[in-house]
């Protein structure tokens, strides 16, 4: 996985390749040599040693947007000093490498969005795997029949009578209840935090990684440990890097922060500031009458399970009668942006035949036979174009889903479905369009367009658009109305004796 | 002198930046406040109408700072001159860019010049 640093590294090399296409070939080379050395004493000028600082990119990447100018100068420079030479000719601008440098812009795009994925801590936290074990395992139980979203509804009791109870089923339990509590940040300064009191395992049994825990965690092991979000890290503690091993007072007990978690990371119901670890397993100083979640890891010896997901259990209460429990696995938590994409992507090829129209250009008055490498190579364009098109769909639809932290998941995924499917479906009619404006030979744009015939005489001669090749591979006619005679484009080849007027092309 | 180019202020800074010692693009940049795709391109107009001349710094001394290899700038005789003239027409050029560091750009027998 690329660090953001090396992300922007290489995307300054891509924006200086990218600015090289127009310089000269001749010149390339040196030209590239020197923007490159620049680039390199700039970033050392600029950009701190370890990380990244914005503002040192934003002023990179405004030194880089001038190689561009420089490219074309040099470019102009050359192109006047053609003409001053050979008065005559018939100028022509690049083919093939336009085709390379559609490829770049696809690329350099890409890279973008993925830089931008990873700069949005909400994207970062979906591309990224999540750092659950074993999330089919877990499951989290609560009260059958809650639709919606799963309520707190199972007291801590039941908790404690089953961790003690010999189980079949599961290995482990462990507990969490989210209640509001008034936490002392700082002398005289409290702040209502959104509190999940769980049982000392909870993490263990999930498997999550705590940040910035230290070593001075074991001094004050009989206090409760606190666990920040990072939002609220941020928000409430000012980023303070020292706050992991205070004392603070939540409600009226002194507990000891351990560390941080990423609040995007954690799937299970409830808004959360912080988690309380009591320090017991049994947390012992929830109330009894407490009513929160309970979340069971499966033993590896247990009887067959039903393959789904979800399902009701039916296990004895504290009274002492049978009731039953719905049991949801982890892992039919965790989001699913892949699907989600993959989704869209199938539903924009459906809808495309009814955007624009599928052929890419069939040349039935074509009479010459080109080779099988050329043929081929029209393919592999647009085959690298949709390659090219579909991470970029990926990640700018994950930006625009993840840029606010303040999106709930559901409004979030709707966001994607429509982001993924329009910017899929534009893409894709572009490809396409782009395929057909382009020589089949060459792969350069074509250029140029004229109007032939008139309307009024439609049953006479064909009128429509006459593109060229500036390549001098030929001219594509384009009707404005498809008739029985003249229904799709043609392409005109051109034969070797028009090579005359394509010196530059040519040569 | 009849036949000098006159030049435009921007081309005159940057001449005169050369002149005093910023020899390579960025400490132009650095010294002018303009951005790179003024000083760059200006540079190698310069370069064309043949006032400044480049050369790649010899490889041994970039590897032993570990860095790349920087191309530096030199004014040639016309491009003297053609200062003098412009410090004549902008009288505020040399109080703009005062004398700078002096790097001293080794000979032509041990660089490869530029094309």
């Amino acid at each position: 996985m690329f660090q953001p640093a090396t992300a922007f590294r290489i995307f300054n090399q891509m924006l200086l390749r990218a600015a090289a296409l127009p310089v000269p070939r001749r010149l390339r080379d040196e030209w590239l040599r020197e923007w490159q050395s620049e680039l390199w004493h700039v970033r050392e000028a600029c950009a701190p040693a370890h990380g990244i600082l914005l503002h040192a990119e934003r002023e990179i990447l405004s030194f880089c947007a001038g190689a561009f100018r420089d490219g074309l100068c040099l470019r102009n420079d050359s192109l006047r000093h053609k003409v001053r030479a050979r008065p005559k000719i018939l100028l022509t601008s690049r083919t093939s490498s336009s085709a390379s440098q559609c490829l770049l812009v696809l690329a350099t795009l890409g890279i973008a969005a993925y830089c931008v994925a990873m700069l949005l801590p909400g994207t970062r936290a979906v591309v990224q795997p999540y750092p659950y074990r074993d999330p089919g395992d877990i499951m989290l139980i609560t009260a059958p029949g809650t639709s919606g979203a799963p309520r707190p509804d199972i007291r801590v009791d039941q908790y404690r009578a089953w961790k003690d109870r010999k189980q079949h089923l599961f290995a482990e339990f462990a507990f969490y209840q989210p209640i509001v509590k008034s936490v002392a940040i700082a002398p005289h300064h409290y702040e209502e935090l959104s509190i999940a009191r769980s049982s000392r395992n909870l993490f263990a049994l999930l498997g999550l990684p705590i940040h910035r825990t230290l070593s001075s965690v074991d001094r004050n092991s009989a206090l409760p440990k606190l666990i920040l979000t990072e939002q609220a890290w941020h928000r409430y503690f000012g980023s303070d890097e020292q706050v992991s091993g205070r004392i603070i007072t939540v409600g009226l007990r002194r507990v000891e922060v351990i560390g941080t978690f990423p609040n995007q990371q954690w799937l299970l119901p409830g808004s959360i500031d912080a988690w309380l670890l009591e320090p017991d397993v049994d947390a012992s100083a929830i109330p009894s009458t407490a009513k929160g979640f309970i979340l069971g890891r499966i033993a590896p010896s247990s009887p067959r399970l039903p393959s789904s997901d979800r399902w009701i259990m039916s296990a004895m209460t504290t009274s002492g009668r049978a009731q039953d429990f719905a049991c949801t696995a982890l892992s039919s938590r965790l989001p699913a942006p892949n699907g989600i994409f993959a989704f869209t992507v199938l539903l924009a090829f459906l809808a495309l035949p009814a955007t624009t129209s599928l052929p890419l250009g069939e040349y039935p008055s074509a009479h010459r036979e080109y080779s099988w490498s050329t043929r081929i190579r029209r393919w592999v364009f647009l085959a690298s174009k949709l390659t090219l098109i579909l991470p970029i769909v990926y990640f700018v639809s994950l930006d625009l889903a993840h840029a606010s932290p303040y999106t709930d998941p559901i409004t979030t995924q709707y966001i994607q479905i429509v982001t993924s499917f329009s910017i899929c479906l534009f893409a894709l009619r572009w490809s396409l369009r782009d395929q057909r404006q382009r020589c089949p030979v060459c792969l350069g744009k074509l250029t140029n367009p004229a109007r032939v015939g008139q309307f009024s005489r439609n049953f006479l001669a064909w009128n429509g658009t006459e593109l060229i090749c500036t390549g001098g591979h030929g001219l594509l006619h384009v009707p404005d109305i498809p008739t029985s005679w003249f229904s799709t484009q043609r392409w005109l080849y051109l034969d070797p004796s028009w090579e005359v007027l394509f010196p530059v092309a040519q040569s | 002198m009849a036949g000098e180019p006159k030049l435009s202020h921007t081309a005159a800074i940057i001449l005169q930046a050369i002149n005093a010692g910023y020899i390579y693009g960025f400490s132009v940049m650095e010294t002018t406040g303009l951005p790179s795709g003024t000083v760059y391109p200006a540079m190698r107009r310069l370069e064309r109408d043949e006032l400044i001349r480049s050369q790649w710094e010899q490889e041994s001394i970039a590897e032993e700072e570990q860095r790349p290899q920087r191309k530096y700038y030199k004014l040639t005789r016309a491009g003297k001159s053609t200062l003098e003239a412009s410090r004549k027409r902008y009288p505020l050029l040399a109080k703009l860019i005062p004398s700078g560091p002096e790097v001293e750009v080794e000979s032509e027998s041990v660089i490869a010049g530029n094309a």
